[in-house]
């Protein structure tokens, strides 16, 4: 774990910014004279509604004291907080300030596909149609490629981007992932879209888990039916339980009958139904 | 027809929340869901193979001693199972768990450095050096040794290989007092202290019987004359890297 995910793991946003009513609080952003509240603060990260201001602990506490370089920011937040921070020598340290360095080029990336959501509306309804109102599209960056042929979801992991995903509007393969070297840690993580805690849901498909944070659940998606073991290794640091929602397929029911083995006694299967009076209750 | 949860929350938005509640409520755990699927009736032989195969394996992740207990005993009342050959196929899993688990920390306790700290990459920046062997033997000359650089360079590269899986099995001939010993106890000084085996002479079966881990050491005799005895245990380790030898012995009542 790096100084970075250390100081997301052990500081929480709301220990410095107290959000009002409405969950939603002055945004930090330098020069954004936020009179009307409209930075919603997550549990592990801030999104502003109004300049688009998007950052997690190090990047607000970053804004508040007017840091230039996210490392001192860290370094400082550690300090004012007690956090003990991992060892690191140079040579960490600079891989963690480079790692950072790619995620917020993917951050610029995921929002410059979502502005261009304007230019092709289709992909505006096809989201709409999954169920993610503009609101939504916003707090998670979804967007559109530039020549309107897919949807593009920021690969979100505990609040920072990791790369962008495409989901293809026609043909096959349906989504496609950057390659593991393109991950800013060099692994594929899972997909995080908000924070994790006790009694997440740990599912195969990146829709799936947005539709679960946007209705306020704490999600996890592996991002297909093959976990590797740093993704197993990454599930067993989570609290349990873990509730495993398959996709209603023979895949699906393979797939959670081998991660509710790999991960007993902490995770349970939930039954794949999702028609009939359970799922129209 | 609705696949997933993302299919739900397309439909019903926000109300799937509702959904979601009536299939956590429904959860259940791996072991659980292996006795649902286990063979029922009277089939004794498919649900003791289901237990062994599918169901034990999952009460080994379990901590807790009670629980594991517990279990158990659910396990055989679900299967009609007797509890006792069950029992003896999980303590024989936990044996061999243990035995794989000794086996798997034993390279974490040679103290190598765990891949991304601080140590690892001071390791490898060590390892990087194309000046090592040359500043080993530097050392070496610090520490009293006059001899040629390259004797001091042999002998740390022999020395070290012990860690390599393929160690290098130097024997050292020159007249007496010219500083055979000396040049091996410089080189090996430079290794931890715990990796050196160092002995005078060793009997016939000494290596047999040995409960010193040499694995990955130095074994160093110091002299060949009174180990003579060991000579054909000392080329078999050095031919084949382990020795195996099978022996009867005498038990307390004295048959």
């Amino acid at each position: 774990m790096n100084i970075f995910e250390t100081l997301r793991e052990q500081v929480t946003i709301g220990r410095f910014i107290e959000p009002g009513s409405g969950g939603k609080a002055h945004c930090v952003a330098p020069g954004h004279q936020d009179n009307d509240p409209s930075m919603h603060a997550y549990d592990d990260h801030v999104h502003c509604f109004a300049c688009g201001f998007h950052g997690d602990v190090v990047d607000v506490w970053a804004a508040q004291r007017g840091f230039d370089r996210p490392i001192e920011a860290a370094l400082d937040l550690a300090r004012e907080f007690g956090v003990e921070l991992p060892e690191a020598g140079p040579e960490r340290r600079k891989r963690a300030r480079e790692r950072r360095e790619k995620e917020d080029l993917y951050l610029v990336q995921a929002r410059a596909c979502h502005g261009a959501l304007s230019c092709y509306p289709h992909v505006s309804q096809w989201w709409e149609d999954r169920g993610f109102s503009e609101e939504l599209r916003e707090r998670f960056l979804l967007g559109a490629n530039k020549d309107g042929t897919a949807a593009v979801i920021p690969f979100w992991h505990r609040g920072r981007v990791q790369g962008l995903i495409r989901r293809k509007l026609e043909g096959e393969p349906k989504y496609l992932y950057p390659k593991v070297e393109e991950f800013s840690g060099g692994y594929r993580p899972h997909f995080i879209p908000a924070s994790v805690s006790a009694g997440a849901f740990l599912v195969e498909g990146i829709v799936d888990a947005l539709a679960l944070a946007a209705i306020g659940e704490d999600a996890i998606a592996v991002g297909g039916t093959g976990m590797s073991r740093k993704q197993l290794r990454e599930l067993d640091a989570i609290p349990g339980p873990l509730y495993i929602l398959p996709d209603a397929d023979e895949d699906g029911a393979q797939a959670a009958c081998e991660w509710v083995r790999k991960l007993y006694p902490k995770a349970l299967v939930c039954p794949a139904e999702y028609e009939g009076e359970a799922a129209g209750a | 027809m609705r696949k997933d949860f993302a299919d739900v929350f397309a439909d019903q938005g926000e109300a799937a929340r509702e959904v979601l509640g009536h299939l956590r409520e429904r959860a259940v755990d791996a072991l659980h869901w292996e006795l649902s699927e286990a063979p029922k009736g009277s089939n004794s032989l498919g649900a003791y193979r289901v237990a062994k195969e599918r169901v034990l394996p999952l009460l080994l992740k379990l901590e807790d001693e009670g629980e594991r207990d517990a279990a158990l005993h659910d396990v055989a009342a679900k299967l009609k199972l007797s509890n006792k050959p069950l029992r003896k196929a999980l303590v024989a899993m936990l044996e061999e768990q243990r035995g794989s688990q000794e086996e798997q920390t034993e390279p974490t306790g040679d103290g190598a450095p765990e891949p991304g700290s601080a140590r690892y990459e001071r390791v490898i920046k060590v390892l990087g050096d194309r000046r090592l062997l040359s500043r080993a033997a530097v050392d070496m000359k610090r520490l009293g040794h006059v001899g040629e650089f390259a004797a001091k360079k042999l002998a740390f590269i022999c020395a070290v290989s012990a860690r390599s899986g393929k160690p290098i099995q130097p024997s050292t001939h020159a007249q007496s007092a010219a500083g055979k010993n000396f040049l091996w106890d410089t080189a090996l000084s430079l290794l931890p202290q715990e990796m050196v085996v160092k002995r005078s002479g060793l009997s016939a079966k000494a290596l047999f019987r040995t409960q010193t881990n040499l694995k990955g050491a130095v074994l160093y005799i110091q002299e060949v004359a009174g180990s003579e005895d060991a000579e054909y245990t000392i080329r078999v380790m050095q031919s084949d890297g382990r020795l195996e030898y099978e022996a009867t012995r005498r038990c307390p009542m004295g048959a």
